[in-house]
C-alpha cells in the first residue's frame, strides 16, 4: 500500500474521531470519548483483520477466498459448543475456552481444507465454491444449533477469555485501559507482523508470492503449485477460525444464527483496499472499525437517526472503498480460476531399460520412439532424437508440429505415452521439471516464465533459495547473480524488476535461471520471435560462447535463416514426426522449407506494385497509454491510402498493440486525432468504424476476435448480428445466420464438420479463416490487420496474405502490423518503423533494406533523419 | 395453407430431432445424471449428519419419509410444494440469467426483500392515496412491476459500480443485502408498521383485495395462485430472450468473452447494467408475487434464505430456465416437506438448508460426483468446466 494511501486512511480515522468528539460536545470531555472510541476501534477491527489476513494467505497463492464469512461463522459455532461440553464435563473454565479456541481454529483449517480440495483439486470454479461454502456453514449451524440446543437444554457457559494486561501500561490514567485487552485481540497484530515477514522474508513467502502471480512459471521451477495452494490455504481457514472463536470466546459468551453479519466480506474488502498486504489490510480495518466506533458512540449519544441507519454504515463504507476510492485495483494475484496441469500417470512398474553403450561422439541426451497424444491429435508420433556435448542441435517446424511438446516432454511438463529417454546413457523418467532440473536440463520457455514483480535476483533463484534457515538472503543471492551473468558474460542488473526490463534482457534472465541451476543442456523454445535481428545476433554470440563451456542447445525454430547460420545439426519436424536429421552443409533453405510444408513453398508472395488512391485513414499525432497509465504511443501520424498497405515493423511491445487499439475504438487516445475518409472518428465507439467499413483482423484472435464456445455461423456475425437480415427488429433470425455461414464456410474455405461446431474445437488457421472471411466479406475502405499470421502454419499464412493483397487491388487501404520482417517486406508498399511509441521512419518498400529496417527497430538511427516516404504511384 | 401446415410439422420434426439429439447428448454426457446423482447423495449425506447429531438411524428415514409425505403427499401438499415453488423460479431465472452475463448476484436475497416492500406498499397504500380504490386489472400488474422495478434498481447499482469503476459484484451485492435487510427493518417496524392493535410483529398491513392475485382453484386448502403461471411464462420468456434475441446474444458474448464483445461494439457498460437490472427484476418480481399471491402482506422475516437458495438453484438447473424450473420443483418440495418432517420427528427443518448447501456443492463440483460414481460415467467424455465467475481484476 502506497504513502497516499495510508494518509487517505489516517485522514479519514482523524475525521470519525472528530466527528465523535463533536457529537458528544458537552457530555463527555474529549479525552473519554477518544479513549472510548479508540478501545471500540481495536475491538472491532479484531476479527477483520484476521479475515483479511486469512484472505491474505489465500489470495497471495492464487486462490480467492470468499469463503471467509462461513469459516467464521462454521468456527464460532463450534469453538463455543465444544468450550460448553468441555466445560460441562468439569475442566476449569480458562481451559475449555482455550481448547474451544483450538477447535475453532482446527474448524476454519478443516474448511479451508474443503476450499483447497473443491476449487484446487476439483477446479471447480473459486468463487462457487467459496459460496458454496458460506451456504454450507449456514445451514449446519443452524441446524446444529436447533438440533443440539432445542428447547433451551443448554450446559453452563464458562464465560469468555480473560483481559490481560500489559504491567506498567495499563496503569496508565485514562489510555490505560487500551493496554488490557484479551488475547485473541493481542494477537491480531503480532499475526500481522508475522504474516508480513513470511510473505516477504521467507522463502516460503517468496514461493507463495511466485505461484499466485505465475503458477506455471513457479511449476517450471520444481516448486509444487498444488501443494502449496493447499497449504496457504488451510492456514488461511485456519486464521479464519481464529477470527471465529472471537465472536463467542472472546466478545459473547453465545452463539447466535447469521452473528458474523458480514464481517468476512468486509474483511475481503479491507485486504483489496490494503492491495493484499498485512499492514495495509490492517489500516484499513481499522478504518472500519472506527466507522463502527462512531456507530456504536452516535447510539449512546442518541444521535438522532434510526439505529437501522447508522447500522448501515460500515456496509456503504464496505461500496465506497471498493468502489469510489479503490477504483479499478490490479490484484497481485487469485486470477480466480484453477491451475490445469496433466495429471500423473502412475510410475511404471515395468523393468527399467538397460542403460546404453556410451556413445564415442558424446552423446548427452537420446530420446528413443516418444509419442504423446492428446485427444484428437498425435503430437509427437515416435520421435527419435539425440544430442551431443557442446552441440547446437536446431529444431525446426511448422507451428502444431510437436517441437514444443516434445521438449515439455523432456522438461517433464509433460509425460509422454511411450518411448524413452536416456540422460549420458542412463535411462530416466523425467517426472517433473525438478527432475528434469537435477538432470542438468534448463528450458527458456516461448512464453517467458519470469515474474514480472520480482527483482532479476529473485527471478533466478526462486525455487533454489539462498537462504538462512526459512529466511531469504537476498544480499548474497545478487552478489550470486552478478557473479554468475559476468562468468557467462550475460550483462544484468539482478536487483531491477523485471517488468521494467525489455525482453531481450528479460530472455538473458530466463537463460541464467537455468544456468544458476547448473544447466548443462539448455532448450531455447523460438527464442529470436521476440528479438530484432541485432539482439538475434547478439542471442547467437551468447549461444556460441555457451557451447565453448561444453553446454549442449537445443534451439527451436521456424526461420530458416537463423538454423542455416547457428545449428550445427537441424532435425526438421512435421504433423509429429522427425522427417530426417541433417547438417547445414548438407541442406538449403528452399530443401528445408519442403520438408517442414511437405511440398514446394512460394517464400515470397505474389503482387503487383500499389496503385495508391486517396485517403482512407489519417492519423495526426495521436497519443495513446497503456493499461498502467504509462504513453506508450507519443506522437505518432501517418496516413494510408486507398489501394496500398502499410505495413508497420517493430519489436514486439514499442506500442503497437495500444496504436492499433486506439484506432479501431478499443483504447481511448490521449491526445490527437484519427480521420476515417476524411471524417474525425477519435471519441467513436467501435461500432461505429465498424459500420463506416473499418474492418480489424486483431493481434489476439482467441481473446478479441472470437467467442470460443460459440459456434462458427454466431462467429461469423459477430459484430453484424444485429443488422438485417441477420435480426428482425430485436428477434434474430437463426435460419438467416446459418445461410450466411455455409455461403462463408464453402467461399473460404473453412474447414469444420458444420456451421454449429464451436469455433473452439477448430484448428489455429480454421479459426482465423473465420476471423478474415467475416471481416472481409463486408464491403470494406479500411483493413486493420495486428499480426495476422501468427501461428499459423505456412499454408494458412499463404492464404491470409493473399486475401490481403486481394483486399488492396479491390480498393482498400490496409494496414498492416507484424513483428516478422519477413511478412513487412513481403506484403507491404511502404514501411513505418516503430520504435519506443514513434514512427521513426516511413520508407519506401522498393528502397528498404532489412539490414536498415532491422536497425531502426532496435534503436539505431544515423545522424540525418530518415525521410517520411509518401504514397507513390510507379509504373 | 397445406404447404404452410407442412412447412410448420418439418419446423416441428426439426426441433424434436434437436430435442432427442439433446437428451441424448445429456444422458450420455453425464449432464443429466450429475444433478440427479448430486441430489441423492446429498440426501444421502444429511441422513448420515441426522444419525450423526441424534444416535438414532432409523430416525433419518422417519425424517425423509416425512419429507415425502409433506411434498407430494395428497393434493394439497403437492399445491403447496408448488406454491413453495413459485419464488424460488423467479429468483433462480434472475440468478441464471446475471450468470449467462457473466455476473454472480449473490443480491437476489435484498433485491427480493424490497420487491415485496415496494409490492405491500402499493398493494395497501396507493388506493387510500389516489382515493378509494385501484382496478384489479390495474392494480395487480402495479403492485408486481413496482416490486421487479425495486429490484431491478437496488440490483443495477452494484451492476453500474461493476462496469464503471470494477468493484466486484460478489462483494457489492452482499453490501447490499445487508443495506436493504436493515431498510426492511427500519420500514417494516417504523412508518410502514402494521398499526393494529393487536400486531406485535415487523410487519405491513394487508393488501387490498384489489391487489391480491387469484388463486387456481376453488378448494381454500389449495392455495396455489396465478403467481405460478407466471413463473412458467417467465421461464420461456427468458429463455427466448437469451437464444433468440440480439440483446440475449449481446448478454452471453460479454458472459463468454468481454474482450471480444468490445471488439464486436457491443456497449459492455450498458449490458452489464441491464443484465444485473433484469437479474434483480426476477429477484423483485419473487418478493412481489409473494405478497400479492400468497402472504397478503410483508413481514420481516418472510422470505429469508431465499435469495441464497436460488444459487443453488440456479447452478443446479445448469443455468437453463428450464433446468431452473424443475431445480426449484425439487427446492420446493423440500421446503414444503421440511415442516411435515419436523412436525414427524422432530428433525429440525435447518437441515434442508444442509442438504440444499450439499447438492449445491455436488453441482458445482462436478468432477467429486463423477467421481464417486465413476462407473456411470466410464464412456462420457470429460465434461468442459463452466467458468462462471471472474477475479478481482477482470472486467
Amino acid at each position: 500500500m502506497d504513502a497516499r494511501r495510508f494518509g487517505f486512511v489516517i485522514g479519514v480515522i482523524a475525521l470519525i474521531f472528530g466527528t465523535a468528539v463533536a457529537l458528544g460536545y458537552g457530555r463527555y470531555p474529549a479525552t473519554v470519548i477518544i479513549v472510548s472510541m479508540l478501545a471500540t476501534t481495536i475491538r472491532v477491527s479484531t476479527p477483520l483483520v484476521l479475515g483479511a489476513l486469512s484472505g491474505i494467505f489465500c489470495e497471495r497463492s492464487g486462490v480467492v477466498n470468499i469463503a471467509i464469512e462461513g469459516m467464521m461463522l462454521t468456527a464460532a459455532f463450534t469453538g463455543f459448543t465444544a468450550s460448553l461440553y468441555i466445560y460441562d464435563a468439569g475442566v476449569p473454565g480458562l481451559v475449555a475456552l482455550l481448547l474451544g479456541v483450538l477447535i475453532a481454529i482446527l474448524t476454519g483449517a478443516l474448511l479451508g481444507l474443503l476450499h483447497a480440495i473443491l476449487s484446487v483439486t476439483y477446479k471447480t470454479d473459486q468463487i462457487i465454491s467459496g459460496t458454496v461454502i458460506n451456504i454450507l456453514a449456514v445451514g449446519i449451524t443452524g441446524y446444529l444449533n436447533r438440533q443440539l440446543f432445542f428447547g433451551g437444554q443448554m450446559p453452563h457457559s464458562p464465560g469468555v477469555l480473560p483481559r490481560i494486561a500489559l504491567p506498567g501500561l495499563s496503569e496508565l490514567p485514562l489510555v490505560g485501559s487500551i493496554f488490557s485487552q484479551q488475547p485473541i485481540t493481542w494477537l491480531a497484530p503480532i499475526l500481522v507482523i508475522l504474516v508480513h515477514i513470511l510473505l516477504f522474508r521467507t522463502v516460503w513467502g517468496l514461493r507463495t508470492r511466485a505461484v499466485g502471480e505465475h503458477p506455471r512459471g513457479a511449476d517450471t521451477l520444481g516448486i509444487d503449485v498444488i501443494r502449496l495452494r493447499y497449504i496457504n490455504v488451510i492456514l488461511g481457514g485456519a486464521i479464519a477460525g481464529l477470527a471465529g472463536a472471537y465472536f463467542t470466546l472472546e466478545s459473547v459468551p453465545a452463539f447466535e444464527p447469521l452473528m458474523t453479519s458480514g464481517r468476512g466480506f468486509i474483511s475481503l474488502a479491507a485486504m483489496i483496499f490494503g492491495n493484499w498486504t498485512p499492514f495495509g489490510a490492517w489500516a484499513a480495518t481499522l478504518l472500519f472499525g472506527a466507522a463502527q466506533a462512531l456507530q456504536a458512540n452516535a447510539q449512546q449519544f442518541e444521535f438522532p437517526a434510526p439505529s437501522q441507519f447508522v447500522g448501515m454504515v460500515p456496509y456503504v463504507m464496505t461500496m465506497l472503498v471498493l468502489t469510489g476510492i479503490v477504483g479499478r485495483t490490479i490484484p497481485p494475484a487469485a486470477d480466480g480460476q484453477p491451475y490445469e496441469k496433466e495429471i500423473l500417470p502412475p510410475r511404471r512398474r515395468t523393468a527399467r531399460p538397460s542403460p546404453l553403450e556410451l556413445s564415442t561422439d558424446g552423446e548427452v541426451l537420446r530420446a528413443v520412439g516418444i509419442v504423446k497424444r492428446f485427444p484428437g491429435v498425435v503430437a509427437n508420433d515416435h520421435v527419435n532424437f539425440s544430442l551431443r556435448r557442446g552441440e547446437i542441435h536446431a529444431i525446426l517446424g511448422e507451428n502444431g508440429a510437436g517441437k514444443t511438446t516434445l521438449m515439455n516432454i523432456l522438461y517433464g511438463l509433460y509425460h509422454p505415452d511411450e518411448g524413452e529417454i536416456y540422460i549420458r546413457g542412463q535411462p530416466v523418467e523425467i517426472r517433473s521439471p525438478s527432475d528434469a532440473i537435477r538432470l542438468g536440463i534448463g528450458m527458456v520457455h516461448q512464453h517467458f516464465m519470469l515474474v514480472p514483480v520480482f527483482t532479476v535476483a529473485e527471478n533466478i533463484i526462486l525455487g533454489q533459495e539462498v537462504h538462512h534457515g526459512p529466511f531469504l538472503d537476498l544480499r548474497r543471492a545478487v552478489e550470486e547473480v552478478r557473479a554468475l551473468s559476468q562468468r557467462y558474460g550475460l550483462e544484468v542488473d539482478p536487483e531491477a524488476l523485471v517488468k521494467d526490463l525489455p525482453v531481450g534482457v528479460q530472455q538473458r534472465v530466463e537463460i541464467l535461471k537455468a544456468l544458476y541451476r547448473k544447466a548443462d543442456i539448455l532448450i531455447l523454445d523460438e527464442p529470436t520471435a521476440v528479438l530484432t535481428p541485432q539482439e538475434t545476433e547478439e542471442l547467437f554470440r551468447v549461444m556460441r560462447n555457451l557451447q565453448q563451456q561444453g553446454v549442449s542447445i537445443i534451439f527451436i525454430t521456424h526461420k530458416l535463416k537463423e538454423v542455416m547460420a547457428i545449428a550445427d545439426r537441424i532435425t526438421v519436424l512435421r504433423n509429429g514426426r522427425v522427417m530426417g536429421t541433417l547438417t547445414p552443409e548438407e541442406a538449403d533453405e528452399a530443401h528445408l522449407a519442403a520438408m517442414m510444408v511437405g511440398r514446394e513453398v512460394m517464400l515470397t508472395v505474389e503482387k503487383t506494385s500499389a496503385r495508391p488512391g486517396p485517403e482512407v485513414l489519417r492519423v495526426e499525432d495521436l497519443r495513446v497509454r497503456d493499461d498502467r497509465g504509462a504513453v506508450v504511443v507519443n506522437g505518432v501520424s501517418f496516413s494510408v491510402h486507398a489501394g496500398e498497405i502499410l505495413g508497420i515493423a517493430g519489436v514486439q511491445g514499442n506500442g503497437q498493440t495500444e496504436l492499433i487499439e486506439a484506432l479501431v475504438g478499443l483504447r481511448p487516445t490521449a491526445g490527437g486525432r484519427v480521420l476515417l475518409l476524411g471524417e474525425e472518428i477519435t471519441l467513436q465507439p467501435p461500432r461505429y468504424r465498424t459500420e463506416r467499413g473499418m474492418a480489424h483482423i486483431p493481434e489476439d484472435r482467441q481473446k478479441h476476435g472470437l467467442v470460443l464456445p460459440y459456434s462458427v455461423a454466431d462467429n461469423l456475425v459477430l459484430n453484424t448480428y444485429y443488422q438485417p437480415p441477420f435480426a428482425r427488429g430485436i428477434q434474430r433470425q437463426p435460419q438467416a445466420v446459418l445461410e450466411h455461414a455455409r455461403r462463408l464456410i464453402a467461399l473460404y474455405d473453412i474447414r469444420t464438420p458444420s456451421p454449429d461446431t464451436p469455433v473452439r474445437s477448430l484448428s489455429g488457421g480454421n479459426q482465423q479463416k473465420v476471423i478474415a472471411a467475416r471481416e472481409l466479406s463486408r464491403p470494406i475502405r479500411l483493413l486493420v490487420a495486428n499480426q495476422p499470421t501468427r501461428g499459423l502454419d505456412v499454408g494458412a499464412t499463404e492464404y491470409i496474405h493473399r486475401k490481403i493483397v486481394e483486399m488492396r487491388d479491390q480498393g482498400a487501404a490496409v494496414l498492416l502490423v507484424s513483428t516478422e520482417l519477413d511478412e513487412i517486406f513481403s506484403l507491404a508498399d511502404r514501411i513505418a518503423v516503430m520504435y519506443r511509441g514513434r514512427i521513426v521512419a516511413i520508407l519506401d518498400r522498393a528502397e528498404a533494406t532489412l539490414q536498415q529496417v532491422g536497425l531502426l527497430m532496435a534503436g539505431v538511427f544515423p545522424a540525418e533523419r530518415w525521410p517520411i516516404a509518401q504514397p507513390s504511384e510507379r509504373a | 395453407m397445406e404447404r404452410n401446415a407442412r412447412g410448420i410439422l418439418q419446423v416441428w420434426e426439426g426441433r424434436l430431432d434437436r430435442l432427442t439429439l439433446f437428451l441424448r447428448q445429456s444422458v450420455q454426457g453425464g449432464a443429466l445424471w450429475v444433478p440427479i446423482l448430486a441430489v441423492f447423495t446429498a440426501l444421502g449425506i444429511g441422513g448420515i449428519v441426522v444419525t450423526l447429531a441424534t444416535g438414532q438411524p432409523h430416525l433419518a428415514l422417519l425424517a425423509y419419509q416425512g419429507l415425502w409425505e409433506g411434498a407430494f403427499g395428497s393434493p394439497k401438499a403437492l399445491s403447496e410444494t408448488l406454491v413453495q415453488m413459485t419464488p424460488y423460479v423467479f429468483a433462480g431465472l434472475g440468478i441464471a440469467l446475471a450468470f449467462h452475463g457473466g455476473l454472480f448476484n449473490i443480491g437476489a436475497e435484498g433485491q427480493l426483500a424490497l420487491g415485496a416492500i415496494v409490492a405491500a406498499w402499493i398493494g395497501y397504500a396507493l388506493p387510500p392515496l389516489v382515493g378509494g380504490t385501484i382496478p384489479t386489472f390495474l392494480h395487480i400488474p402495479l403492485a408486481i412491476l413496482g416490486g421487479a422495478l425495486a429490484g431491478a434498481f437496488w440490483a443495477a447499482i452494484p451492476g453500474w459500480l461493476k462496469a464503471r469503476t470494477g468493484g466486484h459484484e460478489v462483494i457489492n451485492t452482499i453490501m447490499m443485502n445487508y443495506i436493504a435487510l436493515l431498510t426492511a427493518s427500519y420500514l417494516l417496524n417504523g412508518p410502514m408498521r402494521d398499526p393494529s392493535p393487536t400486531n406485535v410483529v415487523a410487519r405491513t398491513p394487508r393488501i387490498a383485495e384489489t391487489a391480491r392475485l387469484p388463486r387456481l382453484f376453488g378448494d381454500p386448502d389449495l392455495r396455489l395462485h396465478a403467481g405460478f403461471l407466471i413463473a412458467l411464462g417467465m421461464a420461456l420468456l427468458v429463455a427466448w430472450l437469451l437464444w433468440r434475441t440480439t440483446l440475449g446474444f449481446e448478454i452471453r458474448t460479454v458472459g463468454l468473452n468481454p474482450h471480444a464483445a468490445r471488439y464486436a461494439g457491443i456497449p459492455i457498460v450498458r449490458i452489464t447494467v441491464l443484465t444485473m437490472a433484469m437479474s434483480g427484476f426476477l429477484a423483485g418480481m419473487a418478493g412481489a408475487v409473494q405478497v400479492t399471491g400468497l402472504n397478503y402482506r410483508h413481514e420481516l422475516s418472510f422470505n429469508l434464505g431465499y435469495g441464497f437458495d436460488a444459487i443453488a438453484i440456479a447452478l443446479l438447473g445448469k443455468v437453463h430456465p428450464f433446468g431452473v424450473v424443475l431445480a426449484a420443483f425439487l427446492f420446493g418440495a423440500l421446503r414444503n416437506g421440511a415442516s411435515r418432517m419436523q412436525f414427524l420427528t422432530q428433525v429440525p427443518v435447518d437441515l434442508i438448508s444442509v442438504i440444499q448447501a450439499l447438492i449445491l456443492m455436488f453441482v458445482a463440483a462436478e468432477a467429486i460426483i463423477r467421481a464417486l460414481y465413476r462407473p456411470l460415467f466410464r464412456r462420457a467424455a470429460e465434461a468442459e468446466q463452466m467458468v462462471l465467475t471472474r477475479g478481482w481484476g477482470e472486467l
